[in-house]
Order: structure tokens, then C-alpha cells, then sequence
């Protein structure tokens, strides 16, 4: 064959070379562009000038911070040196975030001098597109004011990669009313997702004021809930409490990795409903008219023993008992235009003799009653 | 054996229904919605109404008129997920002393968001788009609260922590997702008062919604809260039809703190249960000389950025080509600004190349082996 071809072989060769080497080069050129870490573009152009119109000039290695842990208080020291020929007063430096802490805030350089500055980031602030990543940008801008020329136009940026060990599906735990005095436990739980093997997870809380309970979520490995239950046997009122995530990573090393806010009431074991009810507009010389219901504890211990309104032109009807609630016909008379309200008060008397007053309100817009048609 | 099997009967009846209770109130209720998303594979409905502004711009009282005429029309595929609302109302100024049209029909065929808006009717910007066309996530498209009603009447319950979206009605609630607050009086009859999870927001917001169990967990207010005031509320009145127990109307009411903000009642006019449907009802046509923005919202887990979508824009030639303008392409979560994607997806361009080079590849050694020959 290779008598009667001179190229056949070799031709072969480089026939089958052309056709893979065309494809593979364009696979390469793929692969780096899909595999590239996505913070290596060029940021120069996002980026502000490390040195201000005002001479002042930044160093780049605090600012450019890479990639940093997550971290409630994570430091980086910035350099600033006036780089002017005069002397420059600072009255202020501060971050574009409530998360940020700059220290010192103020400070002034004669030319030539430099300061450096300490800024503290709490980087578990989120925004809310950014729960449940595990990589998030972090960029804060920090802006001087000069005492001779207020805020300035330009200023430095803090930029980097966060990432997280641990990361949260929202900000924190919101109980609202829900838990009642002395009422039955009320759970509710904050989903997580760990970005890096753990080998435990702990939540703590403080003691007396809640359980908090890790549950891994079956079937999706890496997946937990944080079950937490507010203890309703605390004094009624808000409370506010942190619940505290520990992990455990297969070296051994135990990290505090995240933490949430939980925020909530002990609302009174007695309700209204509704509590306020607004009926809108209503003609002069019609009635305001609404049922309320008195929700009173499950059990016979709990009663409404007085019913009153400061106006006196209020008129309160007791209605059906419904699933063992009292029920009131609150009505009032629209007798001008504008708005006009009433409040209603219940107290409910339990058998051991303690007691709760209620309140409810009845709001009403009056309007000129319509004109009757002349023909 | 009569006997007997009427025996069974009775006791699988009173044990379904000891069941029923022995589950709970909001189990009860959880079952009820769940029923109500499966009776029908497409309904349509026509809503009339008037819209009244009680709070007009910086303190400035509203202009007139005091009510103002409301139309909607929503198409539900309950069975493929689709939805389309054409609407008609009107909206306050920017200035706050008129009302301008608008006059609008968003759809979801299944796969993408769309939104269509005449220009000259809507008096738009020449920015603003005439029609945009959205992909992936619709994390934006809620559906408007004006039609809740609608949608609880089928076991679709919005809540404030997961909102009725157009591409995703329901969030699918389960007895876990609520918490019971009693029972109280309503409308001559009672409701059973259900709260749901806070939705984690500054203030926290949290839905309450007055449901009658007596009437196929007919929700017959839904309030929604942030912090201690109600921000929405609406008061459905039940119908019993043929169907089941219905929304005849609606009064659908705004508040901004505390204080009444916009007040909407709305009418059932007209209800078609399973209203033949065809695609083109979903997937809205773009009149040529429209200015056309084609949104591609970044899905979850690909370290892109939700909020900064990539938009291209399009002008609609005469002949229906989409020309062109320009182009953003996604934003990573760490703030890089990528290029725009091509419609075509890589392995594509590898594929195309691979098979222009292997024919040259081939026709080269064709040749020769024909001369050698």
C-alpha cells in the first residue's frame, strides 16, 4: 500500500492529526473558559483608583482581600498615605455597609505620612439573593469626608470572595405573636446547607429561653434543619435571642460557623379577633357594624367578665358562643364625615382570679350619603 | 350479607371521618386545598370592579375620579401550570395629580414569563419596553394580590414567605407550614383562624387567613401583617355553585401604616370551568415594530447573580426578525460581570467545527488517494 501510495501512511497521519487536533484545541479553549475560577477577571475596571483626587492613596493589599472565610469579624488593614503636598484632615471614614466597622474613623496626615486603617466586616451579612451560596461577592466601598471638603467623590473599595463553610436559607428566625403565654410549644426551623464536610453541628441557645435541635434533612446529604422552640413559659413580652452553630470538620478543628437571630412575643393568652377592623366608607346616618371574637385559652378557666367602650354611643351585643369563644356585635352610629373609630374592651377573668384586658377596634371612613335623583 | 355490607360502609365512613377530625383542623384544611387543586384542568374567569385611592403622593389628597374601573381576565391550566391575566385599570402618576392606563396581559406558557404592553394605551417611556419575554426563575413575577381569591379558590395559598408566582402558583403548603389561632365569628357564620410561617423580613410579615371548614376551607379573609399592621386584607364572599363553594367578589384592601391606602372590589361576572385552551394563549405574539427585552434569569446553584439577570434587547422588524440591540450578559455572585452567552450552546460550535474540519480532512485525502491512483 505505501509502494502504491507515497503519502498514504503519513498522510494518514496527518489527516487524523487536522481532525482531532482542531476539535481539541476547541475543547481546551472550553474547558479553561468553564473551568476558570469565576473572581480572575480583570477588576481593574470596577475597581476605584487607589489614589484620590483629594492625594490620598490606599494600598492595594488590604483592599484586595482574595478569598476569606466566612467570618462575623474579619479584619484587613488598610494603608493611607497623603501623597499631597498639603496637610489633609479626615472627619470621617465609613463603610457603605452597616456591617462594617472602621477604626480610627478620623485622623489627619501632614504630607507623606500614612495611617493605617483598621476595617472590621461582619461578612455573615447577606443579601437576601445571596442565602444558601456558598461563594458570594464582598465589596464595600469606604468613603472619606475632609473637614474642608465634605464627602468626597471618590473613594477605596474592599473586594473579595467570601466563602462559607455553613450558609443559612434566610437572615434569622421570626417568631412574631405566635408563641402564647404559658400556650403550647411553637417550633419553627431555619434551613441550612454545609459547603464542607462536618463531622458534627451543634446550635446553641441561651438556656431556659429555648431548646434549638439540628435534624439533617433525609435524603439530601449536607442539608439540616435548626429546629427551635421558644420556651412559652417565659415572661410575656419580646425576647430576642442568638442561636449559636458550632461544627465540627474531619480534622478535629471545632468552628463556630454561623449564627442567627431569633426574634419573637409572648403574647397574651387572650385575643381579639379581629383586633382592629376597618369598615371603610359608610353614609352618614348608617351604623358601623363588626362581630369580634374573644379567643380565650382552650379550657373552661378563662371568661369575659366585663364589656365596655369609652364612647358612649357604642352599643355591644353578646352573640353565639363559637368553639368555646364569646362573640360581640359592636356597633356605632356615622353620624359625621370623616373618619371615626371606637375601641372595645374585654376582660377576661380566669377562675384562679388573674386577668387580661383585650382590646378591639372598629374604624369607619363617613361619607355623604348619596343624593337622590331629581327628575 | 346486606347487612353486613352496609355495616362496613357505615364504620369506613365513621372511621374516615374520625380520621378527618383526629388529623386536626389543619390537616382538615390542608386536605381541603389540596381537593380544590385537582377539581378542574383549566378555568377562566372575567372580573369587574372599581378601584378607589384613598392616600394620594406627599401627603396630597387623590385626584379624581373617587373610583375608577377595573377589568381582569385570568385564564388558569391548573393541570400544566400555565397562566395568563390581561388587565385593565389604572395607576397614579408619578407627579400624583392623574391616573394613567394600564392596560396589560402577562402570561406563563410553562416555560418562559411574558408581558405585553401598548405603548401609545399605557403612555410609555421610549425606554420602556413593549413586550419582554422572561427565562429561567420568575423570582419577580408575583401575581398580583388583587387576585388571591382566585387562586386560594383552588388550593393555590400565597404566603408572604413564598409568594404566588407565575411560573409557580403555589409554594404547596403542608399542616407543618401553619399554626392554628383560634376559632372567631365572621359574616354570621365562623371561621377558623390560620397563621403562617413569618416570613423573615424586616419587620417579619405573616399571613392570617379566616377559613370556613364548612365550606371546603373556603378562605374567607386573608390578612397579611408586617410587624403588628396589616399591609393587605381581603374580604371574599362565598358563592355555593354547582362547582363548590366559590368566590362571587372580593374587597381587596392596601394599607400604608395603618392608615386605609387603596381599596378594589371586584365581581365575578363570568366563571368557564375547563375552557378548551390552546398554546398561543400563553405564548403572546410580538407585534413587529415592538421593542422587545428578553430576560434570562441565572437559576439557583450557578454562582450568578438573581438580581442582575442578563437582558438582551430587541427591536421587532416588519417582517417579525428580532433585531438585535444590545446585550448584558450574567453577573456572578462575586460581582464579575460576564460576557453575554450565545444562543448556542457550546458543544454546538464543537460539534459544527469538528464536522467542517473532518469533511475538509476527508475531501484532502480523498484527492490525493484519487491522483495517487
Amino acid at each position: 500500500m505505501n509502494a502504491e501510495c507515497p503519502g498514504g501512511a503519513a498522510g494518514w497521519r496527518r489527516v487524523l492529526t487536522l481532525i482531532l487536533a482542531v476539535p481539541a484545541c476547541l475543547l481546551a479553549y472550553q474547558l479553561g473558559l468553564a473551568l476558570r475560577p469565576p473572581n480572575t477577571a480583570d477588576r481593574s475596571n470596577s475597581s476605584p483608583p487607589l489614589r484620590l483626587s483629594s492625594g490620598l492613596e490606599a494600598e492595594l493589599k488590604g483592599l484586595e482581600v482574595g478569598e476569606v472565610w466566612e467570618d462575623p469579624s474579619y479584619q484587613t488593614i488598610v494603608v493611607v498615605k497623603n501623597r499631597a503636598d498639603h496637610r489633609i484632615e479626615v472627619s470621617d471614614l465609613s463603610g457603605s455597609c452597616a456591617c462594617t466597622l472602621v477604626e480610627p474613623r478620623s485622623f489627619t496626615l501632614n504630607p507623606g505620612e500614612e495611617v493605617s486603617i483598621r476595617v472590621t466586616i461582619d461578612l455573615t451579612h447577606r443579601f437576601p439573593h445571596q442565602f444558601g451560596v456558598e461563594r458570594r461577592e464582598l465589596s464595600i466601598d469606604l468613603r472619606p469626608t475632609l473637614r474642608d471638603r465634605g464627602v468626597t467623590a471618590d473613594g477605596w473599595r474592599v473586594t473579595g470572595v467570601i466563602r462559607s463553610r455553613v450558609s443559612l436559607d434566610s437572615r434569622d428566625l421570626a417568631f412574631m405573636d405566635l408563641c402564647q403565654e404559658d400556650g403550647p410549644p411553637v417550633s419553627r426551623r431555619m434551613g441550612l446547607t454545609a459547603h464542607v464536610p462536618l463531622t458534627a453541628l451543634r446550635a446553641e441557645v441561651p438556656p431556659g429561653v429555648a431548646t434549638a435541635q439540628v435534624v439533617p434533612v433525609a435524603e439530601q446529604p449536607g442539608r439540616y434543619h435548626v429546629v427551635v422552640t421558644p420556651n412559652t413559659h417565659m415572661p410575656r413580652g419580646p425576647f430576642r435571642f442568638k442561636v449559636i452553630l458550632t461544627a465540627e470538620l474531619p480534622d478535629g478543628r471545632v468552628l463556630r460557623v454561623s449564627e442567627f437571630p431569633v426574634e419573637g412575643e409572648i403574647a397574651p393568652p387572650v385575643r381579639v379577633a379581629p383586633d382592629c377592623t376597618d369598615l371603610g366608607d359608610q353614609p352618614v346616618g348608617t351604623k358601623a357594624e363588626t362581630v369580634v371574637t374573644v379567643i380565650l385559652p382552650q379550657g373552661a378557666e378563662w371568661s369575659v367578665g366585663r364589656v365596655d367602650s369609652a364612647a358612649a354611643n357604642t352599643t355591644i351585643k353578646s352573640g353565639p358562643i363559637v368553639d368555646g369563644n364569646p362573640t360581640y356585635l359592636v356597633s356605632y352610629p356615622i353620624d359625621q364625615v370623616g373618619r371615626r373609630s371606637t375601641q372595645v374592651r374585654f376582660l377576661a377573668v380566669r377562675t384562679n382570679g388573674a386577668s387580661e384586658l383585650v382590646t378591639a377596634q372598629v374604624r369607619a371612613n363617613g361619607i355623604s350619603p348619596p343624593q337622590e335623583v331629581r327628575k | 350479607m346486606i347487612r353486613f355490607l352496609l355495616g362496613a360502609v357505615v364504620v369506613l365512613v365513621v372511621s374516615q371521618e374520625t380520621i378527618l377530625w383526629a388529623q386536626g383542623p389543619l390537616d382538615k384544611i390542608v386536605q381541603s386545598w389540596e381537593q380544590r387543586k385537582q377539581r378542574f384542568q383549566t378555568v377562566r374567569y372575567e372580573l369587574d370592579g372599581t378601584a378607589s385611592l384613598k392616600l394620594g403622593l406627599e401627603g396630597k389628597p387623590p385626584p379624581p375620579p373617587t373610583e375608577r374601573p377595573v377589568h381582569i381576565t385570568l385564564l388558569l391550566d391548573l393541570a400544566r401550570g400555565r397562566v395568563r391575566i390581561d388587565s385593565s385599570q389604572s395607576i397614579l402618576w408619578e407627579d400624583g395629580d392623574r391616573y394613567v392606563p394600564r392596560v396589560s396581559t402577562v402570561s406563563f406558557d410553562g416555560k418562559a414569563g411574558h408581558a405585553r404592553m401598548e405603548r401609545d394605551v399605557n403612555e410609555l417611556g421610549p425606554d420602556n419596553p413593549d413586550a419582554t419575554i422572561s427565562r429561567g426563575p420568575l423570582r419577580h413575577a408575583q401575581v398580583d394580590s388583587l387576585l388571591w381569591p382566585l387562586l386560594t379558590a383552588h388550593g393555590l395559598i400565597p404566603t408572604s414567605r413564598e409568594p404566588a408566582r407565575m411560573d409557580r402558583l403555589s409554594p404547596g403548603l403542608t399542616a407543618s407550614d401553619l399554626f392554628l389561632g383560634g376559632t372567631a365569628a365572621i359574616g354570621g357564620g365562623q371561621a377558623t383562624i390560620v397563621l403562617s410561617e413569618p416570613a423573615d423580613a424586616k419587620p417579619p410579615m405573616i399571613d392570617e387567613y379566616w377559613v370556613a371548614l364548612d365550606r371546603e376551607a373556603f378562605v374567607l379573609r386573608h390578612v397579611c401583617r408586617a410587624g403588628k399592621l396589616p399591609f393587605i386584607r381581603v374580604d371574599a364572599e362565598p358563592v355555593r355553585s354547582e362547582h363548590g363553594w366559590m368566590p362571587a367578589g372580593w374587597v381587596h384592601t392596601v394599607y400604608s401604616s395603618d392608615e386605609v391606602h387603596q381599596l378594589t372590589k371586584l365581581k365575578v361576572t363570568r366563571f368557564e370551568v375547563n375552557p378548551p385552551v390552546k398554546d398561543t394563549d400563553f405564548d403572546l405574539p410580538v407585534p413587529p415594530g415592538a421593542l422587545l427585552w428578553v430576560q434570562e434569569n441565572p437559576p439557583a446553584g450557578e454562582g450568578l447573580d438573581p438580581s442582575r439577570p442578563a437582558l438582551t434587547r430587541y427591536r421587532v422588524g416588519p417582517t417579525g426578525r428580532w433585531e438585535k440591540l444590545d446585550e448584558v450578559g450574567f453577573t456572578t455572585m462575586e460581582g464579575v460581570q460576564q460576557p453575554p452567552r450565545s444562543s448556542w450552546p457550546t458543544w454546538s460550535y464543537l460539534l459544527i467545527g469538528s464536522a467542517v474540519v473532518a469533511v475538509v480532512a476527508v475531501l484532502v485525502w480523498y484527492r490525493r488517494h484519487k491522483s495517487v491512483r
